[in-house]
């Protein structure tokens, strides 16, 4: 026969290595069921046995055998159910084990609260039909079992009062821990808000409701109706002392509703501010994609896309539609000296002198291609250089500019390398009277005609007479 | 017939002369002012040298006015739009053929605030905290703006071609953004308008 330990050595040996119990309760809340299976204890006792010493771990395997275990009362059935041996835990251990570890509080759940409820009720009626008198047993024993009964529920209760009141912690962690990887944090976030929406919905709420002193209930009295109706009774009968013990206890459950109300504020908020944090993490991430695949379109081989187009997106949303370009001033050079003046009517003069020979203006023609037609070329440039002699220039700070300005729009067939067969034609045989000096400084000429651009240094025109100044005032 | 135009004077409250009496016309060019620029008028604007938010006289002439103001847009080829939950009014051109150019700016104007949003929300905070001038974007965050390669390539699809620093002063000359000091940028309740009304939208879809 081999080695039996007592119940009560078996049971101090669960005590003294509670891990195991522990792990074993965890996993049975885990999977929702009232029993372990015998594979799954096994396993577990192996495992931690391991780390022990030869005498612990005989002692400990054998202890924990399901034979001995069955055989000492503290597993009172061996169910067989697919292929497996599923034992079931006497309650007072299973319960006991969950006293000393606090992670192990079972949730209050509504089925349970009604459990209790209805089992108050059930006294209250047996209480109303029994005879009050000490010497009667059924009475004695219907007394205690209300007793039980009553310090059972407020233990419960406040068992669970200390765990909801944890749940700030939980929650605080939660609301902006921005340091987590944004797509970890996302998930995390939306695990534990589904935890907290449970523990919420079918944990609080119902406390709450078992608690309140006005809940209206459908099938009979609320929990403190209940009771004020047993106090009444027993004082009509004359068992104050009872009734005294029932009324403080009405007292105790009483105080419990606030703090569980407090939680329970606290996390209906803590969810309406995620659910909004979490409306909005998506609207945004919905939006934002549909922009990625507007740029995606940029992105495809045609040449035409190269800006997103935009137009759709902007009028499927309608925020601030037909909404101005900020303009870029024109900068106008006026000016209000009477040099400004002078400058503008000579301008003015030489311009309608030009007009007036518009008769005699010569046509460019057309250069076909580069080269084929050196003749035309020649005889192009050489009617250039004629009408550029005819030319009245004034002294000018920028003679490219002034230049284009006579010839653009003047001569017919004017393109911009005229500009620069004229500008070589004055550099080299300038006005008479003139000279021209080439400055370091550089403009951009910009004709509205052409898609080209010609970058060129200023070049300064000026009466050989007077003084050139410095080439740093051009 | 004298008669008739008396009474049908008379029949209007104010006359639209007699508007343009109750209003200082240097406060109206103002507006205009404003308006030509791009701007939104909204009712907070940021007081830089005060570090507060004050209140904008233009939006309470045109909130006071705001049938008078209407009146005078429309006869200038515009509309005056006022949006009563974000707090602001600004002018749509009612032309059709500038169209295009007017829905492109919209529509920048729309991918910098979406491209601020969906960093905020992604960083875990509360979209509402992007409107107070002590919360908003702080100095880490338009770094981490500017380094996303993703969000640059946006901004530059969409012509901003020297990114989120372009971008961001793109939406402070329209009065969309405000600068509350060195690396501190908070959204205008024009700005903050367009987010919610985006995530409003998604809900609802």
């Amino acid at each position: 026969m081999s080695k039996r330990f007592s119940t009560l050595d078996t049971t101090r040996l669960l005590f003294e290595h509670p891990k195991i119990l522990f792990r074993m309760i965890e996993r049975m809340d885990r999977n929702e069921a009232r029993y372990v299976r015998e594979s799954d204890l096994v396993a577990d006792v192996m495992d931690y046995s391991r780390s022990l010493g030869r005498a612990d771990r005989e002692r400990v395997r054998l202890a924990l055998s399901t034979d001995n275990l069955f055989r000492t009362g503290l597993v009172i059935d061996i169910m067989k159910a697919e292929g497996e041996r599923r034992l079931v835990f006497q309650d007072a251990v299973i319960n006991l084990m969950r006293a000393c570890n606090a992670s192990l509080y079972q949730e209050l759940t509504d089925a349970r609260l009604r459990g209790h409820l209805v089992t108050l009720r059930d006294v209250c009626n047996r209480l109303e039909l029994s005879s009050f008198s000490n010497a009667d047993p059924d009475y004695t024993e219907l007394r205690d079992d209300l007793n039980e009964r009553i310090s059972q529920l407020i233990g419960l209760l406040r068992q669970n009062v200390l765990r909801m009141q944890t749940i700030s912690t939980q929650l605080a962690e939660l609301s902006g821990d921005a340091s987590r990887a944004p797509d970890k944090y996302l998930e995390f976030r939306q695990n534990l808000f589904e935890q907290i929406v449970t523990l919420y919905e079918r944990h609080i709420k119902p406390t709450l409701v078992f608690l309140n002193p006005d809940t209206r209930l459908p099938d009979g009295s609320n929990l403190f109706e209940t009771l004020e109706a047993m106090v009444r009774l027993l004082e009509r009968q004359g068992d104050h002392s009872l009734a005294d013990q029932l009324f403080c206890s009405s007292i105790s459950l009483n105080a419990l509703y606030k703090p569980i109300q407090a939680v329970a504020q606290e996390v209906e908020h803590f969810l309406r501010k995620t659910r909004r944090g979490m409306a909005q993490y998506n609207a945004m991430e919905h939006f934002y994609h549909k922009l990625r695949d507007l740029k995606g379109e940029t992105e495809t081989l045609s040449l035409r896309r190269k800006w997103l187009e935009g137009r759709d997106f902007a009028r499927s949303t309608g925020f601030l539609v037909g909404l101005r370009a900020q303009p870029r001033a024109k900068h106008y050079a006026f000016g209000q000296s009477s040099s400004y003046y002078q400058l503008l009517f000579s301008e003015l003069e030489l311009r309608l002198n030009d007009l007036r020979r518009k008769a005699e203006v010569p046509m460019l023609q057309q250069v076909e291609g580069s080269g084929r037609h050196t003749r035309i070329d020649v005889e192009r440039i050489n009617r250039l250089y004629q009408w550029l002699e005819t030319l009245e220039l004034r002294p000018t700070g920028d003679l490219v500019r002034e230049l284009h300005g006579r010839l653009d729009g003047f001569i017919p067939g004017y393109r911009l390398p005229d500009l620069l067969a004229a500008l070589n034609r004055l550099v080299n045989s300038p006005p008479a009277g003139m000279r021209v000096a080439t400055t370091n400084r550089f403009r951009v000429l910009a004709p509205e005609t052409d898609d080209e651009q010609f970058v060129y240094r200023k070049r300064r025109l000026y009466a050989e007479t007077t003084q050139p100044q410095d080439a740093r005032h051009a | 017939m004298p008669e008739y135009s008396d009474s049908m004077v008379s029949d209007e409250t104010p006359t639209t002369t007699a508007s343009f009496d109750q209003i200082l016309p240097a406060q109206s060019a103002a507006v205009f002012r404003e308006f030509q620029a791009g701007r939104v008028i909204v009712r907070d604007l940021w007081d830089a040298n005060r570090s507060e938010v004050c209140a904008n006289p233009l939006y309470n002439l045109l909130y006071n006015h705001l049938a008078h103001f209407r009146t005078l847009y429309e006869h200038l080829g515009s509309e005056l739009v006022f949006n009563e939950v974000g707090a602001f009014f600004f002018l749509k051109e009612s032309s059709d053929d500038e169209s295009e150019e007017h829905d492109e700016n919209a529509f920048r104007v729309q991918v910098v605030l979406l491209l601020i949003g969906r960093y905020f929300a992604r960083s875990g905070r509360d979209l509402e905290f992007l409107g107070r001038p002590e919360a908003g974007l702080n100095e880490q965050d338009l770094e981490n703006l500017g380094a996303d390669d993703e969000y640059r390539e946006i901004l530059r699809a969409a012509r901003f071609e020297k990114g989120m620093g372009e971008a961001l002063d793109y939406l402070e000359k329209r009065n969309l953004i405000f600068r509350a000091g060195a690396g501190r940028y908070f959204l205008s309740s024009a700005g903050q308008y367009f987010l919610a009304q985006l995530v409003q939208e998604y809900e609802q879809a």
